[in-house]
């Protein structure tokens, strides 16, 4: 029994504490993941709320089944699209517009290829974590969803295809996809020379 | 060097998510490869990064807001009070069955539990309408309260509640994601009987006065959806329609149909009938009852009412993928400008994904007005409705490749491609649509009036109703 699923079976059984320690754990992440997908800090932290009174009250319908992550995950996405059903806006993306325009000037590709690259040195530096941030903010919601979900989370496959309802030869397929657009909003265009 | 590895298996790699036979020959071929192993490092630390990417901090009051929201919530299901009515019958009920009694006693117990849960579910749970859009000055008299508020968005409504909407306001209200109104401005309406909850029913609005756009969803299937108005009332056969008793002075009730069929009765009765006059409208058509009288016979909509209608864009369920036409007599014309073509953004699925890739192309010919260009945009369209044989619009998309020929100079193909419209979709409305356009460009482009005439003959002949129909008439006029 993992860890998550040790703590839901002392809950049920009464202890609170066990509640507040996977709220502790999780709640930041939860209100990131919702604030990633909708882009609205005051409506994320009242969907991560949500989310946890939903699991505070529902807490006897969870399978011990070691799929914790999975099962908060879901329900975080269902009620972020809830959240933009509502919103229930329509884009235009046809002959006259498009979208994901790309303003990067720092060759971000050179610097995650360089020999002794350090993800310390990465920390330290605004510019390039700002760089990072638009071409993730770029992506595609569904590609934006998977990255999310098995790169910053750290979810398995098998908990990321629950989480977003499909399979895990999608969730496979989409990761690739999405890495393919992530490498091609990280590459500065080849400027022609111009005499 | 031939590079041997599929981007998928190097991108499971790093995820550790591959065999240990793929994993060797990965590293068999990194061994040897500069070029994967650039690429290799590039998906690896772009991994490290993204995980370091940056995390926003939750505000101070949200541990405070969580708390109190979860206490309110135990509160309120402690108190609630049709949880303990029912509590308490199945605690009887468990009683009767558990003491000896006898079978007629038990056979009676359990029909007047039916009836009672029947009747409950009916009458007594009914689910309360929400006001989920607000423009303007909205007023709402609650019945409970017996008072005016004012209408914000969230804002519950229950049975016998009445909403104004003043000049220059409306209002959008919708019953969980079974239908949706939209209350123009100038309007007064008032919740005569609302939905029950778990089973279908009937609901009932009354119309003041005003004018009030309605959706109905899937979802509403089984159910009734009744408008009153002071001189008539229409009953929803179908799912989109406009009720108006905004004509002053307000003698008159219109009622419009966008899709489906709506059964409209006058209020008044002809003395000698056993009941009420009534006529049934389609899609497309519109009737006006007359205080004291019978409903008019149905008619088609007017062009200034089929803008109205358009209305229903926003306030309905979203449409994956749309052309951008009024939905008039004009709207061949449009098309063949050619007309834009429209894709939902929200969480779209694969093949949504390759049209809006699709429209990149297109959007970069139409930049570069590079002629090549553009044809591979179309050969990519035709390309996704080949390799996604369940797309739903594929009449919508056929159109707007159609018309994309003839913009590109390309008429036998264009009509080649609505032809497949007319043939494969011919109960669709867009059908008539392709037929019109095949007869125009024959008669603009290809200078053959015959075709042409023979094309406006089958538009004539097999949808007499359309809007298309409508406008070969008033040219041969």
């Amino acid at each position: 029994m993992n860890k998550d699923d040790a703590l839901i079976r002392k809950f049920r059984e009464g202890n609170r504490a066990c509640f507040d320690e996977l709220y502790n754990t999780y709640k930041e992440r939860i209100f990131n993941f919702i604030n990633r997908k909708i882009g609205n800090r005051a409506v994320a932290e009242e969907l991560a709320q949500e989310v946890f009174i939903n699991i505070y009250l529902n807490i006897n319908r969870y399978e011990p089944r070691g799929l914790f992550k999975a099962w908060i995950y879901t329900i975080a996405s269902n009620l972020a699209k809830n959240e933009l059903k509502k919103r229930s806006s329509m884009r235009q993306v046809s002959l006259s517009g498009r979208v994901g325009k790309r303003d990067m000037d720092i060759d971000l590709e050179s610097v995650l290829t360089k020999d002794g690259f350090s993800a310390d040195s990465f920390v330290k530096n605004g510019e390039l974590k700002e760089a990072i941030e638009n071409a993730l903010k770029s992506l595609h919601p569904l590609y934006r969803d998977v990255i999310t979900l098995c790169v910053i989370e750290g979810l398995s496959y098998e908990e990321a295809a629950k989480a977003l309802k499909t399979n895990m030869k999608t969730i496979s397929s989409r990761l690739t996809r999405a890495r393919k657009q992530f490498i091609k909003k990280i590459k500065v265009p080849k400027r022609s020379g111009v005499k | 060097m031939k590079h041997k590895i599929p981007f998928e298996l190097l991108s499971r790699y790093i995820d550790q998510r591959c065999s240990l036979s793929e994993r060797e020959r990965v590293e068999s071929h990194l061994s040897e490869c500069e070029s994967c192993r650039k690429t290799a490092l590039l998906l690896k630390n772009s991994n490290l990064v993204i995980r370091h990417a940056d995390r926003e901090k939750l505000s101070t009051a949200f541990d405070r807001a969580f708390n109190q929201k979860l206490h309110n919530t135990l509160k309120s299901r402690e108190e609630n009070r049709i949880g303990f009515i029912v509590t308490r019958v199945l605690q009887r009920t468990r009683e009767v069955f558990i003491l000896p009694s006898p079978m007629l006693a038990r056979v009676v117990v359990t029909l007047l539990l039916f009836v009672s849960a029947y009747g409950v579910l009916t009458h007594l749970v009914v689910q309360p309408v929400q006001i989920v859009t607000v423009k303007g000055k909205v007023m709402i008299y609650s019945h409970r309260g017996r008072k005016w508020v004012k209408g914000t968005k969230g804002l519950l409504l229950g049975k016998d509640d009445t909403l104004t909407a003043d000049r220059g306001s409306f209002a959008d209200i919708a019953h969980a994601n079974k239908y949706r109104i939209r209350i123009k401005q100038n309007s007064e309406i008032k919740i005569a009987k609302l939905l029950p909850k778990y089973v279908p029913g009937k609901t009932v609005y009354n119309l003041k006065k005003g004018k009030t756009l309605v959706h109905l969803s899937k979802k509403f299937k089984g159910s009734r959806f009744v408008m009153a108005t002071p001189e008539a009332t229409a009953t929803a056969l179908g799912t989109d329609f406009l009720v108006d008793v905004s004509a002053q002075p307000s003698m008159m009730t219109r009622l419009g149909v966008l899709n489906g069929r709506v059964k409209v009765v006058s209020t008044f009765r002809p003395e000698g009938e056993p009941k009420q006059q009534q006529v049934i409208l389609g899609g497309g058509e519109a009737t006006e009852v007359f205080k004291g009288d019978v409903p008019m016979a149905p008619r088609q909509l007017l062009e200034k009412e089929w803008q109205e209608m358009t209305e229903f864009y926003e306030i309905g369920e979203k449409v994956q993928v749309a052309l951008l036409i009024s939905n008039g007599k004009y709207r061949t014309r449009e098309l063949l400008r050619p007309a834009p073509l429209y894709i939902s953004d929200l969480e779209p699925k694969e093949a949504a994904l390759d049209l809006m890739k699709a429209i990149e192309l297109i959007d970069n010919a139409i930049k570069t007005k590079d002629r090549n260009k553009h044809l591979q945009g179309i050969r990519t369209l035709e390309a996704i409705m080949a390799m996604h044989p369940s797309l739903g619009h594929k009449p919508q998309i056929f159109l707007f490749i159609g018309a994309y020929y003839n913009y590109l100079g390309m008429p036998e193909k264009a009509i080649e491609t609505f032809r497949k419209v007319s043939r494969k979709y011919p109960e669709s409305t867009f059908a008539s649509m392709a037929l019109y356009a095949t007869g125009i460009i024959y008669e603009e482009k290809l200078n053959n009036t015959k075709e042409a005439e023979h094309y406006y003959a089958l538009v004539l002949r097999k949808y007499p109703k359309s809007p298309e129909a409508q406008m070969i008439r008033s040219k041969q006029d």
